[in-house]
């Protein structure tokens, strides 16, 4: 069978974020960063609190991380003037979105991988043997959630003609927004759309507030990922999850399962709706900035 | 920096860092025991020092009547060391432990909750004859815990866990030997 013809840039792609130091510093980091076992997540998981380490790997470092890794695939290359060059080969520039997506997908999920693989050996020393599904279940999920991530860095770095825009755009954007302060900014959408204030610790049965604040890649990530964990219905971390629904905590993290307590639960608050989320981000940025890339000015 | 100056700088790294974001675990570094002149001693061993997330400390304690004659023994919640607790002994600021028997779950006297505990005050009496011994094992649950230091095994509720008397004329004396726990942190690298 005949290799694809963006192949060869996801390999070139890869290979160079593999040979980069940056690439492997995500690993060690990672594992500081997830390890993180409380007496409370303990009393709940058990010996699968090893698998929220992996969800706590997943968020706010790796997005941090994967961005940083791959903001310039193109707009370096657009710069340098490579990207001429690069197009005088028998190749699309859909093909080399989908090179440069592809190919830096995989040089940032092996750190991440490794990461995963001594957070499972850390924890299933210290806390015995977890569930090997829900393990690889957030771990695949975790996967999906870097290529959106990559896919979306990819698509500002097709669209943007300078570093400091793009780098403005996914850092000061979309991580400071969407996956930063997304809480607080979804939380004011909501209310500015119905008028209705939101105490935070006690927030409204309404779907809407919850369906706008799982519309952020993290949140939507947290969510599919604490549904396999069997934690809670949430975008937050697990460990937020458990005080709210195990210690009875008040705090401002919002979950279905607390708010919407004896009442029907909207059906498109189900938390594998996460993952059509986290597609939408995947596919409709980078088809939005290949229509744009096809058509614009390489100069 | 070449790769293998890499490798051992961030392996050296992860193993220092490895569960700084964790919640701090306990080792029971000491206990001791100091027993008044009363008919009645009390032993106190770590059945297992390790105050961990995924296990809790143990401590066996042990009541015995050394004296010669049979002793009525007084107290509230559980019969006959009632509910204990670690008090903080000087100002580390450190609050009160309360430690937790199975026996709980088998009396409707006392009731557990995630951050309390609630008792009957009603007086549970019974007889340790001559020579007997009652050994109970009490639990260290590390998320009670809110730091190491020095702490003085007492009654959770009530400073004095029991009160005892020889004869059913003679008064009740209360009975508090004095015992120390010490708490120190577990290294992250242990």
């Amino acid at each position: 069978m005949a290799l694809p013809r963006w192949f060869p840039v996801a390999r070139k792609e890869a290979v160079a974020l593999l040979k980069s130091k940056g690439t492997w510093i995500l690993a060690p980091l990672l594992v500081v960063w997830g390890y993180g076992p409380t007496y409370e997540s303990w009393d709940v998981l058990g010996p699968n609190v090893t698998v929220g380490f992996v969800q706590v790997a997943g968020s706010i470092l790796l997005p941090l991380g994967v961005l940083l890794l791959t903001y310039r695939s193109i707009i370096q290359e657009r710069t340098s003037g490579s990207l001429k060059f690069l197009l005088g080969l028998p190749l699309t520039r859909t093909d080399i979105l989908i090179g440069k997506v592809f190919g830096r997908s995989v040089g940032a999920v092996l750190p991440f991988a490794l990461a995963t693989v001594i957070l499972g050996v850390i924890g299933g020393v210290k806390f015995g043997l977890f569930s090997p599904l829900r393990f690889i279940g957030v771990f695949l999920v975790t996967v999906l959630y870097i290529v959106v991530l990559v896919s979306v860095a990819t698509a500002a770095s097709a669209v943007t003609t300078s570093t400091v825009r793009v780098t403005g755009a996914l850092f000061g954007g979309f991580f400071l927004i969407l996956t930063l302060g997304w809480k607080r900014i979804g939380v004011s959408i909501y209310s500015a759309v119905t008028g209705n204030a939101v105490n935070p610790f006690e927030p409204p049965a309404d779907g809407l507030l919850f369906a706008i604040l799982r519309f952020s890649p993290g949140r939507a990530y947290r969510t599919v990922t604490n549904w396999i964990l069997g934690t809670g219905n949430s975008g937050g971390l697990y460990t937020s999850v458990i005080d709210v629904l195990y210690r009875g905590i008040s705090t401002n993290e919002y979950v279905v399962d607390a708010t919407f307590s004896g009442q029907l639960v909207p059906v498109y608050l189900h938390e594998s709706l996460g993952l059509v989320v986290l597609l939408f981000w995947g596919v409709v940025p980078l088809a939005l900035a290949g229509y744009r890339f096809k058509r614009g000015d390489l100069a | 920096m070449n790769r293998r100056q890499y490798l051992a700088v961030s392996t050296a790294a992860l193993s220092g860092l490895a569960g700084c974001l964790g919640d701090t675990e306990y080792t029971i570094s000491s206990v001791e025991t100091e027993d008044g002149s009363h008919p009645l001693a009390l032993d106190v061993t770590p059945a297992d020092r390790a105050i961990e997330i995924e296990s809790p400390g143990r401590l066996d304690i042990t009541l015995r009547n050394t004296g010669t004659q049979d002793l009525r023994i007084k107290n509230t919640g559980v019969w006959p060391l009632g509910v204990l607790g670690l008090v903080s002994a000087g100002d580390s600021g450190s609050l009160d432990v309360l430690l937790l028997t199975d026996e709980y779950a088998e009396v409707d006297t006392v009731e557990i909750r995630p951050n309390g505990a609630n008792k009957d005050n009603a007086p549970l009496t019974g007889t340790l004859e001559a020579g007997e011994s009652i050994e109970r094992q009490y639990e260290l649950i590390g998320r009670r815990v809110s730091g190491a230091g020095t702490y003085t095994l007492q009654g959770y509720f009530d400073e004095v866990p029991l009160s005892y008397r020889t004869g059913e004329n003679t008064d009740w004396v209360a009975y508090h030997p004095t015992v120390t726990v010490t708490l120190t942190e577990q290294s992250v690298l242990s």
